[in-house]
């Protein structure tokens, strides 16, 4: 069973609708009764500034429903934010006016960081193409295809070895990770029509 | 390279997709669920949909309705139309959507800019600014409650300072008129512009999608009546002007 986390602010009818597409048994995380042992991956939905999400993963002690189900080795996805919360501290928490700036999961070394890059617009909302090191998450995906991405902010991993991709056009940009059974994209699988359910479909079938 | 963007946008009103002329006579052109099928086939690199009901302030599409209407798409989805609350941006994004478009809400209450934002993220927020050409000045067409003017220069540097998202730009003179977008609005503001831009109203041939997307800043170009009164589809069109857009093919 997939635990859907539910972070208030996520997109999470769209990745309802595709689990039930895909016939997939699920649970929201704010689910009454829901067993641990029962969970075979976790999905982390997009959408949320930093600081709002980290206030509300605590607020619901998801943070260390996560933290155990991860160290029991259980495969994670993280979309968009769900991929920026693995880190410890994220440049939105600051730049947001938050009398205190929180952190994140701290799974991942490194830092988020505010897209300044010049080649990258800002908000890097669009298509984009990846190129793709060979991946469990991305088979039978074709190397440069296009994601659809909305964000502002990126992945700065101090370990450049996890890093799964990158956009063609500027590789600081990180589109995806895995560290063991963390795997996290930037972009949105869920809104990116084939390819996207293609990687949605290797990580319920082939990860988990 | 990112790519620019096709948009069709779906106005809805009583629950029917609709056509309207300048914002005003509106003409049913047919079932919402059937065209949200058939835009999420023909390779639209999003879809934007605007509550016009709510837009005229005569009450909001039940959110339960939306959620059907959306449940089948695997598009990227913006919506817009009456938006005035952090409540409403949580709903809409929870049922599904990726952006929601505030226009007069953020009129009535600038403060909203930086709430949304500090929730939801500046990518998930755009401003809608709709612009009529008034006595040969460009002005916003939407006023305040209290009929106070705003400058449309002032307007946008606001906006992009409070760090909103994207920027929809619509030109009621040419919405739904199909005799090309208002480039001399878009010149006017262009200097001014430093986040992405979208642009909006009066695209009636394939060349006005290449006219306007040529422009560095313009990421995105929305169109209504050239999808349903012509042949013309969003794949159509990117197989046109491929070679002089970067598109997503």
């Amino acid at each position: 069973m997939i635990l859907l986390i539910k972070s208030e602010t996520a997109n999470l009818g769209a990745w309802i609708n595709i689990l039930k597409k895909l016939e997939l048994k699920f649970v929201l995380s704010d689910q009454k009764n829901w067993d641990v042992g029962s969970i075979s991956g976790i999905i982390f939905p997009g959408i949320g500034n930093f600081n709002k999400v980290a206030e509300n993963i605590k607020r619901f002690n998801l943070d260390k429903k996560i933290l155990f189900l991860v160290k029991k080795n259980i495969p994670y996805l993280g979309i968009c934010v769900g991929m920026q919360i693995l880190f410890k501290e994220s440049e939105e928490s600051e730049k947001s006016n938050y009398h205190k700036p929180l952190k994140g999961l701290n799974l991942i070394k490194g830092k988020v960081l505010k897209i300044s890059e010049k080649n990258i617009v800002c908000p890097h909302n669009g298509w984009n193409n990846i190129q793709i090191k060979k991946n469990l998450l991305f088979q039978d995906i074709k190397d440069n295809s296009d994601f659809y991405f909305n964000h502002s902010y990126y992945c700065n991993c101090e370990n450049k070895k996890i890093i799964t991709s990158t956009l063609k056009d500027n590789q600081n940009i990180v589109s995806s990770i895995n560290q063991k059974n963390i795997f996290a994209v930037q972009f949105h699988p869920e809104k990116s029509m084939g390819v996207g359910i293609k990687l949605i479909e290797n990580f319920v079938k082939k990860i988990c | 390279m990112l790519k620019k963007r096709i948009i069709p946008v779906l106005l809805i009103s009583n629950d029917l997709l609709v056509k309207t002329k300048k914002f005003n006579s509106d003409r049913v052109i047919g079932n919402i669920i059937q065209s949200i099928k058939v835009f999420n086939k023909r390779e639209s690199d999003e879809l934007t949909i605007i509550d016009l009901d709510a837009s005229r302030g005569r009450g909001k599409i039940e959110i339960h309705f939306l959620k059907e209407i959306i449940s089948e798409c695997t598009l990227p989805l913006s919506i817009g139309g009456g938006i005035n609350s952090r409540d409403e941006v949580k709903e809409l994004l929870n049922i599904g959507f990726d952006k929601v478009i505030i226009n007069k809400g953020f009129l009535e209450n600038p403060k909203l800019i930086n709430h949304t934002v500090k929730i939801f993220g500046s990518q998930s927020i755009t401003i809608g600014i709709d612009i009529i050409k008034d006595r040969g000045k460009f002005k916003i067409f939407n006023k305040r409650n209290n009929n106070e003017d705003i400058d449309l220069i002032e307007w946008i540097k606001f906006v992009q300072d409070q760090n909103v998202g994207e920027i929809l730009l619509t030109s009621v003179d040419n919405e739904g008129m199909m005799n090309g977008y208002n480039y001399d609005l878009l010149d006017y503001i262009y200097k001014y512009i430093n986040k992405p831009i979208i642009i909006n109203g009066g695209c009636g041939k394939i060349k006005d999608f290449e006219k306007i997307l040529v422009k560095k800043k313009v990421m995105g170009a929305c169109a209504s009546s050239i999808f349903f009164y012509t042949q013309i589809t969003p794949h159509s069109v990117k197989q046109k002007i491929r070679k002089k857009v970067n598109l997503r093919v």
